[in-house]
């Protein structure tokens, strides 16, 4: 599958997870340490971003095996041990749409962005 | 599977085309296809490169949350039936509600491949289907939401869109073209439905003094137009051709296509691109010398055909009493919130003693182009009640009822206050016309939601509104321009700048009979300043607008420059 | 494996490269060796491989003496092919066979047919019953098939009697 170039970041120092689609209901899941796939990205393994390339490659016997589809790296960064995806096109995917009627909690963005500057 | 016949209407339904067993059991074969292809996916003979196109040309899209399912409203009109069945996929199958497109089209966010199937079934039974929805074929033909109605028309679109819905469903030769191909029609001169800006645009022109063999209807042909990455005004193809050689001449502009489009690059597929290499006249030459050597008798599309499948359209038995138009201005005279939504909501009928009425989609809060369930089952019950069981969807993501007598315009307005869908806003500067964006859309650039809806914020008093007048404003999420940003008085096309949410403005567009393309006025802002950018606009046309301009009128005698200058101000 | 209406048939075809040297009869030759031979020494039957994004036109003169054109899917979502048979069966009133060949899939089965193909070629452990089905899978379509005689009009007709 080809990649979309906003999901080809893999900073020096960074973590990643792996995403995708179930194949049959469309959600979008996170892979677990356990090799299953969770709806919530708070379970998803965390790789560094000097691993997160192999992993993908071993992920990709849950697309061969019609478990999912669509399956790519989410560069994240960490906040109180939870992941939190770098773009917010991956956060909204991972947490729903920020309008209508189900609101996600909000991400905490002004924290992150603090914590880049003081990179 | 059996078709539930009890779902079959025992008359035809008002303002589009009643199926018949032959449609239906094209439709369940089609469904049997789609069940049998999501099977094969499922068991691993079909891999997903290979599913994708065959899930696509019956509108399942894999999107940025889940599978989402685009359903056809054939040039935008639904029988209450219909509708129903569509509140009941919403509940059942989603999460309560569909978004109407800018074509006419409704879509659902959160569907299950596994359960597509079924949805579509549920859909066929009541003549309803997702064929062609996406994928690069021909789409849903769109037209006016006012056909059959307004008293500008010609001849009503509807007819001839199902005629070319029915020439370019699984037409053998065209289902896999270079690109998707967008055909609109407009039974008017007064072109509402942007046919310049499609891949085919067909408008009605009157007859010649001496009608030609195919009858008096002629129709005025437009190629290569378009929105997007590089937006394009259709050349017009033929100022007049008669309604005989319709499908002929469709056939010879698509069989030029689909061998010389480009096949290399997906982003230079569309056939405006083929129309601007080979330019305008060495295009047109290629079409009508495929349109000569065509055998035509076997595609001329003959009266008795075009009569054949009017007959298949319900018509609305027009009987308003003497007292309707006096009982509807007494309506007005004792209630103020009515008189100013019929003000902006209502549009001429051809009958004096009817109206057509608009039904906001564009609540304060709302997602633009968003109904509830709810709200679809009591459009249902309003258009079964006052308007012969019609519902139309405009490409400005509104919903219509074409029908309404005047005397009982009243009850229909307060129908729809009760259920907050009563916004008297059409055609206003809160009547604005918005892809899904970044919140459901996995192509999108920035969200474009949120700032409709800050947009309504700042501009939510009514009077203001009114003061304002019409103005068209369209947002994009992204340069695919789902939300038509080119073609709005104000375009709104959001990008994203270095991780950040940013938005362009473009000025002076148009999809009309005027159709232009709008100006950027310069580099992308932040979602506030581009508020209080608009804000800005907004007060300059005050200022300097004439009597009768409406904001596109000021805008173009002005030029860009003022309102660059007042976007940009320090 | 080739395949006419659905079911596998004996191919009496081969594929001659360039630089081969012509056999007796029953080659599938290219474009350019075609074009380039002495109309007079021509071998028969004699078929030709029409890559995709060639107009049929150029065979005009050639068709009268070309038993088979053969037309190919780089991919199964290039359809110049389809526009191709079509010119061939229409303009051109080719009666020969036309192939397809490459990449196409079972569903695409209906609007070859439909398009004036004659056989296809899929792969040797093809599953049988699915092209099969993908054959036979509409009985109504809303255009009339090119190879229909009796096209009485552009709209709907039945493609088998109606159950």
């Amino acid at each position: 599958m080809s990649l979309d170039v906003r999901n080809n970041r893999r900073r020096e120092g960074r973590s990643s997870v792996i995403t995708a689609n179930r194949l049959r209901d469309g959600l979008v899941v996170w892979l677990r340490p356990d090799r299953t796939w969770s709806v919530d990205i708070g379970e998803a393994e965390i790789f560094g971003n000097d691993r997160i390339e192999s992993a993908i490659e071993g992920a990709r016997i849950f697309e061969q095996q019609r478990i999912v589809v669509g399956l790519y790296g989410v560069e994240i960064d960490q906040l109180a041990g939870r992941a939190i995806p770098f773009t917010e096109r991956e956060r909204i995917r991972a947490a729903g749409p920020t309008v209508g009627t189900d609101l996600p909690p909000p991400y905490p963005t002004a924290e992150l962005r603090d914590a880049h500057h003081a990179d | 599977m059996q078709t539930d016949l009890a779902n079959r209407p025992a008359t035809l339904p008002v303002g589009t085309y009643g199926y018949d067993e032959v449609d239906y059991d094209f439709l369940r074969d089609r469904v049997a296809q789609f069940r049998e292809q999501v099977g094969r996916r499922l068991d691993g003979s079909l891999s997903e490169d290979e599913f994708k196109p065959l899930r696509l040309m019956n509108g399942l899209y894999l999107q940025l949350h889940a599978y989402m399912l685009r359903v056809a409203i054939p040039y935008g009109v639904l029988s209450s039936p219909q509708l129903r069945r569509l509140a009941h996929i919403a509940r059942q199958h989603d999460r309560g509600y569909g978004h109407f497109t800018t074509r006419q089209n409704i879509q659902f966010n959160w569907i299950k491949l596994d359960e597509t199937p079924d949805i579509l079934a549920q859909l066929a039974e009541v003549g309803v289907h997702a064929i062609q929805t996406s994928g690069n074929c021909i789409r849903n033909v769109t037209s006016d939401e006012f056909a059959g109605a307004a008293a500008d028309e010609l001849i009503d679109p509807r007819v001839y869109a199902e005629i070319m819905r029915q020439w370019s469903t699984l037409h053998p030769e065209f289902s896999f073209l270079p690109r998707k191909f967008k055909i609109a029609i407009s039974g008017s001169p007064h072109d509402r439905v942007a046919a310049r800006f499609h891949d085919i645009g067909v408008v009605a022109k009157p007859g010649l003094a001496t009608p030609g063999p195919g009858g008096a209807t002629g129709f005025q042909i437009f190629a290569g137009g378009g929105l997007g990455r590089t937006p394009a005004v259709g050349v017009e193809m033929r100022p007049w051709l008669p309604e005989g050689d319709l499908l002929a001449y469709l056939e010879a502009i698509l069989r030029v296509y689909n061998a010389h489009g480009r096949r290399d690059n997906l982003f230079k597929a569309r056939i405006k691109i083929l129309v601007q290499a080979l330019g305008p006249d060495a295009f047109r030459e290629q079409v009508e010398a495929e349109f000569a050597v065509m055998p035509r008798e076997r595609y001329r599309l003959e009266p008795e055909i075009v009569t054949a499948i009017r007959a298949r359209f319900g018509t609305p038995e027009l009987a308003a009493h003497d007292g309707a138009e006096a009982a509807l201005r007494e309506a007005r005279r004792r209630s103020l919130a009515f008189d100013q939504w019929v003000g902006t909501n209502t549009h001429p009928h051809r009958d004096p003693g009817y109206i057509a009425a608009v039904i906001s989609l564009k609540s304060q809060g709302a997602v633009p182009g968003d109904a509830t369930a709810e709200q679809m089952e009591v459009i249902a019950d309003l258009a079964d009640r006052f308007s012969f069981g019609e519902i139309r969807v405009s490409h400005l993501q509104n919903l219509v009822l074409g029908h309404v007598r005047k005397d009982e315009l009243h009850e229909v307005w307060q129908s729809l206050v009760a259920i907050g869908l009563a916004s008297p806003t059409s055609g206003l500067i809160s009547d604005i016309i918005c892809c899904p964006g970044l919140d459901y859309c996995a192509l999108a650039n920035a969200r474009s939601i949120p700032i409709a809806q800050r947009l309504n914020e700042r501009f939510a008093d009514l009077g203001l509104q009114r003061l304002i007048g019409p103005l068209r404003i369209n947002i994009s999420g992204c340069i695919n321009a789902c939300g038509h940003h080119h073609a709005g008085a104000i375009g709104i096309l959001g990008v994203d700048k270095k991780g950040e949410e940013f938005y362009q403005l473009t000025l002076g567009g148009s999809g009309e009979e005027d159709a232009s393309i709008g100006q950027i006025l310069g580099p992308a802002q932040s979602e506030a300043e581009t508020v209080d950018a608009v804000t800005r606009m907004v007060e300059l046309y005050l200022e300097q607008r004439e009597p009768g301009e409406r904001f596109l009128d000021t805008s173009r005698r002005l030029g860009a420059a003022p309102f660059k200058e007042v976007v940009y101000a320090p | 494996m080739l395949l006419e209406r659905g079911e596998p048939v004996r191919d009496p075809w081969r594929r001659i490269g360039d630089d081969a040297p012509l056999p007796d009869g029953h080659c599938i030759i290219s474009l350019d060796r075609l074009l380039g031979l002495d109309a007079a020494r021509l071998p028969a039957p004699l078929g030709v491989s029409l890559p995709p994004d060639k107009e049929p036109e150029l065979l005009r003169d050639q068709l009268p003496v070309l038993a088979l054109v053969a037309l190919h899917f780089p991919i199964f979502r290039d359809g110049r092919a389809f526009t191709q048979a079509r010119a061939l069966r229409e303009h051109l009133a080719f009666g020969g066979e036309i192939r397809a060949t490459g990449g196409f899939l079972p569903d695409q089965y209906g609007f070859l047919l439909r398009c004036g193909v004659t056989t296809i070629e899929v792969a040797d452990d093809a599953d049988l019953a699915v092209w099969k089905t993908a054959a036979e899978r509409f009985h109504v379509a809303y255009q009339p098939s090119v190879l229909d005689p009796a096209a009485a009009g552009p709209l709907r007709r039945f493609l088998r009697p109606p159950a």
